[in-house]
Parts: structure tokens; C-alpha cells; sequence
């Protein structure tokens, strides 16, 4: 009994040892590995801060934000799509800030009140395990995943949970609506989506593992990940833009509303968006810069020998809408593509 | 005879209050704050009361999702009490060789935090598991005819999760029976029963309240359960996933409202049952004692039986040795192989070279401690208030320190933070959320049901007339229950603090709503780990995580057999 | 010493009623014992007593001091459980010890202490075996010794010996009868078995349904008891009804509704070989000693041989020593059924 409960207060004792350094508190999830980078740097610069990263999904992210609402414990939301910020900055989550290069990025990846600003361009592509399939023999455009030849070999991340796949689940319907004046051709370019996919896997790692596992051949991702993945990790995966045009999603980056050290906030907010930074992102960390004063010749071959063409894209439709339609994908279309 | 419960004193009337506030604070109060956000579909700052959002539920997939849920709960008892009554039978009735290494085997389940079972579970029986492959190599048949996927691949997790419960409730039974009752089977043999008899008409009716016990906390468990539907249901809809569905689509009041019809559901069930249990209950420590008794079989049945279970027993073992395997497998070599093939060490390597490595750990060690101890704390004072003491409102805590088993780890999490992200009395007029406190407050109102039902039967098989015979020795309250009711309980309090400090140590289901920087646990850094695809650095730290538990398994038996021999 | 009286003590539980109201004297140094079938509210008696139930009504006095609001652990009232309640986690030593580590007593002091009462109840060289590797017998005294050790001043047993053997339980009581002269502790002994209370008791209280039937010394219970249950449960009695006593015994004294106490060993039979197939009432049999009866069961326990008779269609018993047992009384044997004694006692017909 003593010898638990000696334990047991070395324990607490142990725990009441904290630094008199101030804490900056980031929600991200951009990685364990970056994130350690950036606390480092950071911190070097600002010996007297202590960078406290919480690797999280984007939707875990915005979650805990919203649910922190009346408490705010975060002071940086690193990384999310667009429209995740569009939502949180309806829902007055977010607090304004105009960073120094606020005039060197298109208009539609930055809020028009400056309460997010995009970090990263990440275009999704249509990737496939090389092992299997070249990429001739890899579908090459969105209507050839509808192919009956592909059923049970597409594999997809559960739209819901995932940024990604709920931009391009919804880019396809704001496409029909603008084509058609109407969603349904979307939703049923959807459902026969649908009948061919084998399993919407929880999260990311499912999915690459059952793709380089040869449980399925396809995927939709985005490209920066495909890269690393097939570069750093050496995973047997390739890509291919879809013909027609794929979707470019823009990653972001904002301050909590009603934070606790808003100026060190900002001053994160400018470390981890200059120049320097991103192209040391692009390069270690396989990240597409959205900024567009980053000089070309000091970025990857792997960014700069990339062409695409972009998807025309409502954004602001689909921040209004993409909530409604991934529930009626949701109730009225997951697996029930094939009946 | 008739009626030994006492009535309150002042010390107990203190007791009671303390526990009361706990329930009151940390179960009620956060279970209140969701049942009021389902009622406000506008959000929680809005005061506009509606059942809109029950009404949209009950609409579209409500009972789609709860017919699912039940029936796969019921699914999970079933597979569950035939696995773990089979292993109690076979391991109380026979004897053979290494029977105290297989008896530990049987109880591995238990150990593997549900965070890496899973993974492991994927690893071995998922469609490109080392299981599923090897089969498919031996049958030459594609693997994805006899993956465990959807239904079964989720009653396969429950059930080798969940088993060990009926193991356990059955084996103690059995204990009881033939060491106090045994006359009973001898009774039943010389009646001219045959085996098959005394089984059917003796035994199983004598067992039946154990039986319950483990089936209510298997069913409440599997509703409650979200990783394994979560990873094997495929498109089946389930209501821990439909909560999660509707939280994603910044649906909070439908996914409150679903949280609360699913642990209506639940609670539902436990007073059913202990309706039912109410009714029947045989097995009573009776006086004297008498020669264990056992059913004999004949040589070719034992043979059978005992094979049949080890093999079990080696299989129930295999997550832990693929998780071991997985630690040393080189990042990205292992691809179409069955088995991998390249080995090495970097996973520890890069593991321990990490300069914060062990922050994680401390964390976890130190907030499982922490909740271990509120949940002794609250759990042994409930027991002894529960099961020696009359008391209005004795039923209701009763009832409440059930209940958080079969509420998803999420619900509580979200009902946490609702609760204490503002000052409230329940936190001493501070705010909780964000703090260490909130982390170990909410592993102790999970666990708390396990510690006090352990107790709680371990109480109840302490004969009163111990405390009667040191109070007419002149012992007060304090003493008695230290040196006499303390004492005997010891054990069954271990055990059930084992257990909750395993569970905490790797919890990650409302870790993650309610972590900080400064108390991430190690669940959090194998999802990490996982987030980044880092399969070999998560198995690395989940074989950290399993030598963790099994110190912690050590330790307590250490603890057990010292205060034995003082 | 101690006296004990308790007035007006009740106790129910729910509807039942355990205990109707009451009254009992108990003297000091007397060995008193509640008798009575199982469910008669004897242990609830002595359980108010020792505090562990508190009454519904009434009051409880040790010495003129009320006690009744005294928590059993300020009476000083020892208690000996029927299961023994022995700490299974400790030692014989331990046990006995426990009461005396309560009262702050020094380690030497409790050390010649348990020894002297382990060396009363036979078990010295015990001291450091666990107590579940204790038989019955042994158990039982440990239990004994663990509430004799404290010097309470009233002892209490509730069926201590119910879970022995008959030679262990002969033994046993023996040694509770002996140290309950030696230390002059008033004792309160609770049991079913009347010829234990017989046997050990100074004086003893009859229950039946909560309610006392008569108190006495063994001999007054025995050979007056005040209603039929006492005569019954004491000395498995038969009775006789008015209309036998003047035909068969040519008894007059007797009144319609009473019914004549006669012990088994008060009945004398004698083999005749006539039939009384062709009696066919009370009223036509002759009293000069024809054949009245049938033996229809003979019992031989040692000491005594126990006659079950068919007498007029009513079983009863009568029992002759063993020296004096003849062959010829035998299953089937035709007899005279006759009184000895006195023969005066008579009770109501009624219970």
C-alpha cells in the first residue's frame, strides 16, 4: 500500500514541474513531423514561447474549436480546407488578421475579411496502385471510374470525415447545378460512383494500406500526399489528373477567436507563412504553396513539372450547401449505389 | 436473516454525500447538458426549445441504425457467452499440462488496449491480413471471400473483446458452486441425472444470474462500442457511427439526440435485467465448506474439449504477436507479401530517440493513476453504501453507476466539456476543460461501472455477520471496515482497479476531445503515428503501450499476494 | 455481573412481527436460554440485545442502565455467531486478539491474555494456524475464545453448535457450561434444541411466534409446562383428551376442554394377546387392562426405547429403558396402554 502510494505522489509531484514559458497552442494536421520542424524554428526565434502542437484531423480540429466556442484552448487552426473555414467563419470562430503578403494570393483562396488566409494548393487527383496498373491502364478521367470494369476495386476515405473527399463529393454536384440547374445528375453520377467502390475506409492510413495492400487499385487523394507517400515511404502509388479538369482545394490557415496570446499568434502566423517556410515546405514536406510570389526555380521539380487544368469551382455554393448534400449522399446513397 | 442493511450513521451519511456530488457533478450533470443541447437544434447559445432534431432522427436513419446496434449487441453476447462459458467450463472441470500459462492466455483481452486490438485485428483478419492471406494461400481462394468483413468482422472484435467478461463472471461462479454448493451436482448424479442433465436442469439454472451480469455488460459495451463498426461496418449504419455522422455535419442536437435514444436503449436493458436478476439468485456463501465438486467426462470428450480450447487460446493470443511483428517490420516493405519479410529495429530506434518520447507515457501512467484512484475512491464507498446500507435513492445510484458503460466515450467527453468549459460548482468555480483534471475525470466516469460491480459482488460475498461479530468486540465504523470488510474486499479491488487502470492507460476515444499539449496519452500518439502512416512507429509504441499493462498486471499481483502474506 | 431486563421490547419487520412486545429479567451470572423452532424470533431477540437490531418498541436495561440507544460496540455485550464469523484473512492468534487491539491494550498484556482463554478452550499450540484450517469443533471455540477474551459482561450465543457433530456438540457445551460457571458471566444462549437448553440452561424462555410461552427452570418447563406447545416442544408430550382419560385411565378430574400432559415415559404398555379389533368406541371399552393398542413403530436409541403406539387413532409415543426392554414388544404387538405417575397435569385444549 505505501509503496503504490509513494508512487502515486512521485507521480503528481512529478506533474507540477511546468515552465514558466508561454504557451502558443496550435491545432493542425499537417503531421507530427512538420509540426516538430516548425516548433523548433519557431521556437528559436522566440526562446521564452513553448509551441504546443495537437496533431488532429481537420475535423477533429474544427470540432474541438466549436465546441471550445464559450473557452477558447487553441490559439492557431493550421490547416483545413476553405470551405471548413467558411463555416467556422460564419460561425464567428475565427478572429481577423491580415498577414504581410495578404496582396501576393488569388482572391477566392482567402477570406474577403481576412479571417483565413490559404497556405497550400492541393489538387486532387485519381491515384491507383503501380504495382497493379501503369498509368494507361489507370482510369484518367472522373467518367472512367464509373466504368463497370472498375467495381470493387475503388477505394475511398469515408466522405464525411474527410476534407478532401467531401470537396470533391460536392465540386461534382455544384458542377451539375451549374450544367443542369439541378443536383440530381450529380447525386447520380454519385451513386453509380457508388456501385463500384468496394469500402469507404475511416481514415487516410486505411485507405493507403488497403491500396498498397492490393485490396483495391484506385483511389481519389490528393496529389501532394500520393507523392510523399510514393517518394518518402516508398508505397507503390501513381497518379493521374483527371482530363477534364480536377478540383484544386486550398488548405488554410486562421486565428482562434478570443485566443489567449493573440499577438504570439500572429507572429506564428507570419513564421510559418513566409517565404522561407513554404518553400521549405514544398520541398521537405511535400506541400503546394498558394501564394503566388514563391520564385519557381527555388521550388521541387515535382510542383513545378506539374500541369493541370482546374475545375471551375463555386466555393461559396458549396460552403452553403455541402452540409446538406453529404447528408443526403449520406442517408440516401452510400451503399446503395449498386441496387 | 431477514433484514441486516443498516440504517445511515454520520459517517456514512458523509459518504453517501460525497458520492452523491460525484454522480450528481460527473455523470448527471453532463448527461443533462446533452439531453438539453438535443433539445436546441439552433445551437446551445440559442434558447429555442424544439424536438426538431429527435423528430429529423426518428425520420430518416434512427431506427435503421438502432435495429443494427441491437442486433449486433445481441449478436456480441451470444458469440461472447459461448466463447467465455466454454473456456470457464473447460478450465474449471479438467486439468492438463500448463494449464496456469493457458489460464493467463485466456485472460489477454484484457490487456490489449481496444486502440491497438484493433489495429491488430486489421492486421490479422482484415482482407489483407496475415490470417486471411496465409488461409487464402493454403485453399488457393481469393481472400476476400472469407475476410471477416461487415457484421462478422464486427461480432469477431466484440466477441474477443468482450468474452472475457462471461469467462470471468462464469468461472468465479463455478468456483462458488462447487465449493459451496457441490453437493448439489453429487445430488443431481445419484439421482441417476445423466452429465448432460445436471448441466441443463443444475447447473446452467444455478449459473444464470452470472450469465445476466455478463450479458448486460457485453450488451451495453457493444452499443457503446464505436472503433469496431467504425473500421469493419462498411456502409451498415450503427448509432455510435450515426452520432459521429452528425457531429461531422456540424449537427450537434441529432447527434445529442441520437446519444441520448442510445443510452435510453441501454439503460433500458440494464433495468430489464435487473428486473429479471431481481427475481433469481441461487448461489450464496453458505457455512461450512465442503470438497470441490465437478462433473466427470469421459477421456475422449476431455481430449476434445481442452484441444479445441487451447487452440482457441493460441488464436485469442495471435493480435499481440502481430502487433509485435508489426513493430519490426520495415516502413513500406510489406505490400503483397503474406508475411513481411524485411525486420528492423529503426521502429524502437527512431521511437526512442525521440526526445519526447516518454512525455506521452508519464502522461498516460500518471492520469490513469489518477483515475484509478477517484475510481476506488467512489466505486469501494458506492459498494459498501449500495450493498450494506438502506438509504432513499439507493436504487437510483445503483442505476447511475451503470450507466456510464453503456454511454459512448465520445457522449461523455462532449458532455464534459459542456459542462465544465465554463465555471460550475462540480469544479470548485474553475474551468476544466483544457486542464489535466478533465482527462482523468472523464476515464474515471467510464470506468467507474467495472471497479463497482467488482466490488460491489465482492461485498456481497463478505458475510455481514464479520462486521456484526468485530462490532461486538467494541470496533467502530472506520476500524471495522479497515481491518475486516478492507481486507477480504482487497482482492476483488484490484482486480477491478487493474482493470481500470488498463483501460485508462489506453483510452482514446474521449482522450481525444479532451486532450492539451501537456497531457497528450500514448493513444493519441499512436493515432499520430497512424495519421502519418507510420504503421511500423504505431506498433512500436502500441508494444510500449502492452509492456506498460503488462507492468501494471505485475505489479498488482505483486500488491495482491504481499497485503496476502502480511 | 449483570443484570439484564427488558421491557416491552418489540420488533417487526415490515408486516411481520419478529418480537411482540415483551418482558424478561435476567439475572446476573445466570446461564438463560430462548428456545424455540426455527423462525420464532429467538435470534432477533438476542440480536436486539447485542445492539444489532434496535427495537420498534421498549427498552433494554444492563445493570438499571437503558441501553437500548447504545451502539453495539458500547454494551459490552459479547456475542457467539452460528456460523462462527471468524476473520478468514487472520490467524488464530489474530482473532482472539482482535478485541483486546480495540481496546488499546499492550502487546504483552494481550499476548498473556489470548493465551490463557486458547489454553480455556482447549487450543493452545493453535495460536498461528489460519483459520479456515480449523475443523468445526475448533472454529467454534476460537469464536468462543475471541468473545470471552474481552470480559463482556453479558455473553451471547446464537446456535452455536448447530453446525457440529452430536459428540463434538456434547463436548463443546460442556466446555461453554464450564467457563460460564468459572468467569460467573451472565450468558444468553439461543437454540432450538430442547435438550441442550435442557441440559445447560439455569432458566429458559419458550418462544413460538415471537411471543415468550413460559419461562422456568429446565425442570418446572419439563415437568409443568403452561400450554400444550411448551408440552410438546419440550418433552414431546402426549395428550389426552377428557373423554380417554375417564374411559381408559379412569380419570374424572378432568374438564371438557383440557386435555391431560403425559411424558412418554410416563406411559407404560404390557403385551396382551386379545384383539380390540371389536372395540369400536371409546365409550364401550372396558378399563381392566385389555388389549387398547398397537405398537406400530420401535425406535432403539441407546439409553431408551422409544414405542410408537396407535392408541384409538392417535400416535403416541412411550418410552422404557433399555434394560427393561422386552423381546416380545414388537411391530404389530397388541397392548395395554396405562398410566404411571402422577398424572395431574392438564392444560387447555387450545394451543
Amino acid at each position: 500500500m505505501k509503496f503504490t502510494l509513494c508512487i502515486f505522489l512521485s507521480f503528481i509531484f512529478l506533474s507540477c514541474n511546468s515552465s514558466n514559458k508561454t504557451p502558443l497552442v496550435v491545432y493542425s494536421p499537417h503531421g507530427k513531423d512538420m509540426l516538430e520542424e516548425f516548433e523548433k524554428r519557431f521556437e528559436k526565434v522566440h526562446p521564452d514561447v513553448d509551441v504546443q502542437w495537437l496533431d488532429m484531423g481537420s475535423q477533429d480540429a474544427y470540432d474541438r474549436i466549436r465546441t471550445e466556442k464559450e473557452n477558447p484552448q487553441a490559439d492557431m487552426w493550421w490547416g483545413a480546407p476553405s470551405t471548413m473555414f467558411i463555416r467556422a467563419e460564419k460561425e464567428s470562430l475565427l478572429a481577423a488578421y491580415t498577414p504581410a503578403w495578404a496582396d501576393h494570393i488569388a482572391p477566392e483562396n482567402r477570406s474577403a475579411h481576412n479571417f483565413w488566409y490559404g497556405t497550400f494548393a492541393t489538387p486532387e487527383v485519381i491515384a491507383f496502385n503501380s504495382h497493379l496498373l501503369t498509368s494507361e491502364e489507370a482510369p484518367k478521367d472522373w467518367n472512367d471510374l464509373l466504368d463497370p470494369k472498375w467495381k470493387g476495386k475503388i477505394i475511398l476515405r469515408y466522405p464525411l470525415a474527410s476534407g478532401t473527399l467531401r470537396i470533391i463529393f460536392s465540386s461534382i454536384i455544384a458542377q451539375s447545378v451549374k450544367n443542369y440547374g439541378t443536383d440530381e445528375n450529380g447525386f447520380q453520377w454519385l451513386r453509380r460512383l457508388d456501385a463500384n467502390t468496394k469500402a469507404y475506409t475511416p481514415d487516410p492510413t486505411q485507405m493507403y494500406l488497403r491500396l498498397a495492400r492490393e485490396e483495391a487499385e484506385v483511389t481519389l487523394w490528393d496529389m501532394p500526399d500520393i507523392v510523399f507517400q510514393a517518394e518518402v515511404n516508398h508505397y507503390p502509388f501513381g497518379y493521374n489528373f483527371p482530363k477534364s479538369g480536377t478540383v484544386s482545394l486550398t488548405d488554410g490557415i486562421a486565428i482562434v477567436r478570443g485566443c489567449k496570446h493573440e499577438k504570439l499568434a500572429e507572429e506564428f502566423y507570419e513564421f510559418v507563412t513566409s517565404k522561407e517556410s513554404m518553400i521549405l515546405q514544398a520541398r521537405k514536406f511535400y506541400r503546394i504553396p498558394a501564394r503566388n510570389d514563391i520564385p519557381r526555380d527555388s521550388l521541387p521539380k515535382w510542383i513545378t513539372s506539374t500541369h493541370f487544368t482546374s475545375m471551375p469551382i463555386d466555393w461559396n455554393l458549396i460552403a452553403q450547401h455541402e452540409s446538406e448534400w453529404m447528408e443526403k449522399w449520406d442517408s440516401e446513397i452510400k451503399g446503395k449505389g449498386s441496387q | 436473516m431477514s433484514n441486516n442493511l443498516k440504517r445511515l450513521t454520520f459517517a456514512t451519511g458523509a459518504l453517501l454525500l460525497a458520492v452523491a456530488l460525484f454522480s450528481v457533478g460527473y455523470i448527471l450533470l453532463p448527461l443533462f447538458s446533452l439531453i438539453k443541447q438535443s433539445f436546441l437544434p439552433d445551437g446551445i447559445s440559442s434558447s429555442l426549445f424544439s424536438v426538431r432534431a429527435y423528430a429529423e432522427i426518428l425520420r430518416s436513419t434512427f431506427f435503421e441504425a438502432a435495429l443494427n446496434s441491437i442486433g449486433i449487441s445481441l449478436c456480441s453476447v451470444i458469440g461472447s457467452a459461448i466463447a467465455g462459458i466454454f473456456f470457464a467450463y473447460v478450465f474449471h472441470n479438467f486439468d492438463f499440462p500448463l494449464k496456469a500459462i493457458f489460464s493467463k492466455l485466456v485472460l489477454v483481452p484484457l490487456a490489449l488496449p481496444p486502440l491497438v486490438g484493433v489495429i491488430s485485428f486489421m492486421f490479422l483478419i482484415g482482407e489483407s491480413g496475415m490470417l486471411t492471406r496465409g488461409i487464402a494461400a493454403l485453399l488457393g481462394i481469393a481472400p476476400s471471400h472469407f475476410a471477416l468483413q461487415g457484421w462478422w468482422g464486427i461480432v469477431a472484435v466484440h466477441v474477443y473483446s468482450f468474452y472475457v467478461y462471461f469467462y470471468l463472471f462464469t468461472s468465479s461462479a463455478l468456483n462458488q458452486l462447487s465449493e459451496s454448493h457441490g453437493s448439489v451436482i453429487d445430488a443431481s448424479l445419484s439421482l441417476g441425472a445423466s452429465r448432460a442433465v445436471t448441466i441443463r436442469r443444475i447447473i446452467l439454472p444455478m449459473l444464470t444470474p452470472s450469465f445476466v451480469g455478463a450479458s448486460l455488460i457485453t450488451f451495453m459495451a457493444s452499443m457503446a462500442s464505436f472503433s469496431a463498426p467504425f473500421l469493419f461496418g462498411g456502409t451498415t449504419r450503427f448509432l455510435t457511427l450515426e452520432i459521429y455522422t452528425a457531429k461531422l455535419n456540424g449537427n450537434d442536437a441529432n447527434a445529442a439526440a441520437f446519444a441520448v435514444l442510445l443510452s435510453m436503449v441501454s439503460v433500458g436493458f440494464l433495468l430489464l435485467l435487473r428486473w429479471y436478476q431481481s427475481r433469481k439468485s441461487y448461489l450464496r456463501v453458505t457455512k461450512g465448506s465442503s470438497r470441490r465438486s465437478t462433473v466427470p467426462h469421459s477421456a475422449a470428450a476431455r481430449f476434445i474439449a481442452v484441444a479445441v480450447a487451447l487452440i482457441v487460446v493460441g488464436l485469442f493470443s495471435l493480435p499481440v504477436i502481430a502487433i509485435i511483428i508489426l513493430s519490426f517490420v520495415k516502413e513500406g516493405s510489406w505490400t503483397y507479401q503474406i508475411l513481411p519479410d524485411t525486420f528492423t529495429a529503426q521502429n524502437f530506434i527512431k521511437l526512442f530517440s525521440d526526445t519526447h518520447v516518454f512525455e506521452p507515457v508519464t502522461n498516460s501512467v500518471e492520469m490513469a493513476f489518477v483515475a484509478t484512484a477517484i475510481v476506488v475512491f467512489i466505486g469501494v464507498c458506492t459498494s459498501f453504501l449500495v450493498v450494506r446500507n438502506k438509504f432513499i435513492g439507493k436504487r437510483l445510484l445503483e442505476l447511475l453507476m451503470n450507466v456510464p458503460f453503456g454511454i459512448p466515450g465520445t457522449v461523455i467527453a462532449v458532455g464534459l466539456i459542456l459542462s465544465f468549459n465554463h465555471p460550475s460548482f462540480f469544479s470548485a468555480q474553475s474551468i476544466l476543460v483544457g486542464t489535466f483534471w478533465i482527462l482523468p475525470l472523464a476515464y474515471a466516469v467510464r470506468n467507474l461501472p467495472i471497479l463497482f460491480r467488482s466490488t460491489a459482488s465482492g461485498l456481497e460475498s463478505v458475510d455481514p455477520s464479520l462486521e456484526e461479530a468485530a462490532m461486538t468486540l467494541g470496533s467502530t465504523g472506520w476500524r471495522i471496515f479497515k481491518k475486516i470488510t478492507l481486507p477480504l474486499l482487497f482482492s476483488s479491488i484490484v482486480s477491478g482497479a487493474l482493470l481500470v487502470f488498463i483501460n485508462s492507460l489506453g483510452e482514446f476515444v474521449s482522450s481525444i476531445l479532451l486532450y492539451s499539449y501537456n497531457t497528450r496519452p500514448i493513444s493519441i500518439e499512436i493515432l499520430s503515428q497512424l495519421r502519418l502512416y507510420n504503421v511500423g512507429g504505431a506498433a512500436a509504441y502500441c508494444t510500449l503501450l502492452m509492456v506498460l499493462v503488462m507492468a501494471a498486471v505485475g505489479i498488482s499481483s505483486k500488491i495482491s499476494r504481499a497485503t496476502l502474506a502480511e | 455481573m449483570a443484570d439484564l431486563s427488558l421491557r416491552n421490547i418489540s420488533k417487526s419487520f415490515g408486516k411481520v412481527q419478529a418480537v411482540a412486545p415483551l418482558n424478561l429479567e435476567i439475572h446476573s451470572g445466570e446461564f438463560f436460554s430462548l428456545l424455540g423452532p426455527s423462525g420464532c424470533g429467538k435470534t432477533t431477540l438476542l440480536r436486539i440485545v447485542a445492539g444489532l437490531e434496535q427495537p420498534a418498541t421498549g427498552s433494554l436495561f444492563l445493570n438499571q442502565k437503558d441501553i437500548t440507544a447504545l451502539p453495539p460496540q458500547k454494551r459490552n455485550i459479547g456475542l457467539v455467531f452460528q456460523n462462527y464469523a471468524l476473520f478468514p484473512h487472520m490467524t488464530v492468534f489474530q482473532n482472539v486478539a482482535y478485541g483486546l487491539e480495540v481496546l488499546n491494550r499492550t502487546k504483552a498484556e494481550i499476548r498473556t491474555k489470548v493465551i490463557s482463554v486458547l489454553e480455556k478452550v482447549q487450543l493452545d499450540g493453535k495460536q498461528s494456524v489460519a483459520v479456515p484450517n480449523l475443523s468445526g469443533g475448533e472454529q467454534q471455540r476460537v469464536a468462543l475464545a475471541r468473545a470471552l477474551v474481552v470480559e463482556p459482561q453479558v455473553l451471547l450465543f446464537d446456535e452455536p453448535l448447530s453446525n457440529l457433530d452430536y459428540a463434538l456438540r456434547l463436548e463443546t457445551r460442556s466446555v461453554i457450561r464450564r467457563l460460564q460457571k468459572e468467569t460467573g458471566i451472565t450468558n444468553i444462549y439461543v437454540t432450538h434444541d430442547q435438550s441442550e437448553a435442557l441440559a445447560i440452561s439455569d432458566r429458559i424462555a419458550v418462544m413460538n411466534s415471537g411471543a415468550i410461552q413460559q419461562i422456568g427452570t429446565p425442570q418446572e418447563l419439563y415437568f409443568s409446562p403452561a400450554n400444550r406447545f411448551v408440552a410438546s416442544f419440550i418433552g414431546h408430550a402426549n395428550f389426552f383428551s377428557a373423554e380417554i382419560c375417564r374411559s381408559c385411565f379412569g380419570i374424572q378430574a378432568i374438564g371438557e376442554n383440557e386435555v391431560l400432559v403425559v411424558l412418554p415415559e410416563e406411559i407404560s404398555i404390557e403385551r396382551q394377546m386379545e384383539s380390540t379389533s371389536k372395540v369400536e368406541s371409546i365409550s364401550t371399552l372396558p378399563s381392566d387392562g385389555k388389549a387398547n393398542g398397537k405398537i406400530i413403530d420401535v425406535q432403539f436409541s441407546g439409553a431408551v426405547v422409544e414405542y410408537v403406539i396407535d392408541f384409538f387413532h392417535q400416535r403416541i409415543t412411550a418410552t422404557c429403558s433399555s434394560a427393561k426392554h422386552s423381546g416380545d414388544l414388537q411391530i404389530g404387538s397388541e397392548v395395554a396402554v396405562s398410566l404411571s405417575g402422577k398424572n395431574n397435569r392438564k392444560v387447555s385444549r387450545e394451543q
